[in-house]
């Protein structure tokens, strides 16, 4: 190669393997190929955030004692660590994509897995606010024993009715005491309200979702000691219910202003 | 095009040509040989041959990557990134690790690198030319290609992060590291710096 001049010798191999410079368009392929990727592994991170949210929120806080633990033990006990592990993971394919962006690199890692943190947990709290947490973390406990296993550990709480424990979504009302509710594994339950009072007492309605202590009595009967709304949105859609009926008995009982 | 008016041309002007017509190419290559064959061989253990050879290979590489120049960057901190690139790759494939190679440096350069090092201010110049190859060899090659960038290919910050693809308090950070390991390679070796 040192006879013929270096620029000769690839000039020469240029045109012997007839290589041609990439097309612009691949450049440009990768690169949205990067930060979808990227886009997409922020987005699945905010999702884990909602649905971490939404299982601390509707976690058994007002009857954790019920269950024989302590505050720190009972919250180290039902952190939703898949959840917490799947965000990590995320994080880290946004970050490596974010480094393989054409200025990505000029950025330390640090920073950028901050601001993807920051980012997921934005989104992660919108997206929990429209209920996307929620409905998702539900959804998964209906379809797999597993997840309620592993998971999201209060559904597998509420998932003993032996232990006198038991979750249920009203199907059927028979009368002030008696009712029927549909388990996680569909199964049909019928549930005798032996309630002590409880205050607010929860109003029984079709579709909403309970959490009942008590005790199994049969293959497919429980008699209910308490009854307690499933989470926080069930207790506020109780509420607001509350607070509508009120506003509209104060406005039956007051009579209409007589104008001239 | 007249030659002469072709040598005076930006690289991103060259580029823009050698898309349209790849015969002018071959100016882009003449303008980088030499610069780049000098670098392939202080961060390296390559002979003059290799060091040619991963040279071509880093130019059709170029050529081939050309649609993909970010027009941020300057051409040579590109050209330099790509044979960065092959030169870590090379050694990958040999299972070796790449050590420098003797090359000579000149005077003004040793001078820089020497004042920076805060060596002794009377040691002697050809001293440390002599003696130079021997502590690179040591050091570790992160360390060695930051110090042959700052020092002895004159590249500040910007380029060599835009070279290497680390973060420019990185660079800081690895010149510093890079400087003490080289103190230290050099009171190993006995070599009267300081």
């Amino acid at each position: 190669m040192s006879e013929q001049r270096l620029s000769d010798s690839v000039l020469q191999i240029i045109e012997q393997k007839e290589i041609k410079p990439k097309s612009k368009w691949s450049f440009l392929l990768k690169n949205w190929v990067i930060w979808i990727v990227g886009i997409l592994a922020v987005l699945i991170g905010a999702l884990a955030i909602s649905i971490v949210i939404a299982v601390l929120r509707s976690n058994d806080w007002d009857i954790y004692r019920e269950f024989g633990q302590s505050l720190p033990r009972f919250f180290l006990s039902t952190m939703p660590y898949l959840w917490l592990i799947i965000l990590g993971l995320f994080i880290l394919i946004a970050n490596y994509q974010i480094q393989h962006t054409k200025h990505g690199y000029r950025y330390p890692i640090l920073v950028i897995a901050l601001i993807l943190i920051g980012v997921s947990a934005v989104l992660g709290t919108l997206f929990y606010g429209v209920g996307v947490g929620h409905a998702l973390n539900h959804r998964l406990n209906e379809e797999s024993p597993l997840y309620r296993q592993f998971v999201d550990k209060k559904a597998d709480r509420w998932a003993h009715p032996e232990a006198g424990f038991l979750f249920g979504e009203v199907q059927d009302i028979v009368d002030n005491s008696e009712f029927a509710v549909r388990d996680f594994d569909g199964k049909k339950w019928n549930v005798t309200d032996n309630t002590v009072s409880e205050n607010p007492r929860i109003k029984i309605e079709e579709g909403i979702r309970l959490r009942l202590i008590g005790e199994k009595t049969g293959d497919a009967e429980f008699e209910a000691k308490r009854i307690l709304p499933w989470d926080i949105r069930e207790k506020g859609k109780q509420r607001l219910q509350q607070h509508i009926r009120d506003k509209i008995n104060i406005e039956r009982r007051i009579p209409p202003l007589r104008t001239r | 095009m007249e030659e002469s008016d072709l040598q005076q041309r930006t690289d991103e002007e060259l580029v823009a040509l050698t898309l349209e017509d790849q015969k002018y190419f071959a100016l882009l290559v003449d303008r980088y040989q030499a610069p780049l064959t000098r670098y392939i061989l202080k961060v390296s253990n390559s002979t003059k041959e290799e060091a040619e050879d991963i040279l071509q290979e880093s130019f059709i590489k170029i050529y081939y990557n050309l649609n993909g120049f970010d027009q941020d960057l300057k051409f040579s901190s590109w050209a330099y990134r790509i044979v960065h690139n092959q030169v870590i790759s090379t050694y990958r494939k040999n299972k070796s690790r790449p050590q420098g190679h003797s090359w000579s440096i000149d005077d003004d350069l040793m001078r820089v690198l020497a004042s920076d090092l805060d060596t002794k201010r009377d040691v002697d110049i050809i001293y440390l030319k002599q003696n130079i190859n021997q502590v690179f060899d040591q050091m570790d090659v992160k360390y060695r290609e930051v110090l042959v960038l700052k020092f002895l290919e004159q590249k500040d910050y910007k380029e060599i992060s835009d070279i290497l693809q680390k973060p420019m308090g990185t660079i800081a950070t690895l010149i510093n590291r890079a400087k003490k390991q080289f103190k230290k390679e050099a009171d190993k070796l006995n070599l009267e710096l300081y």
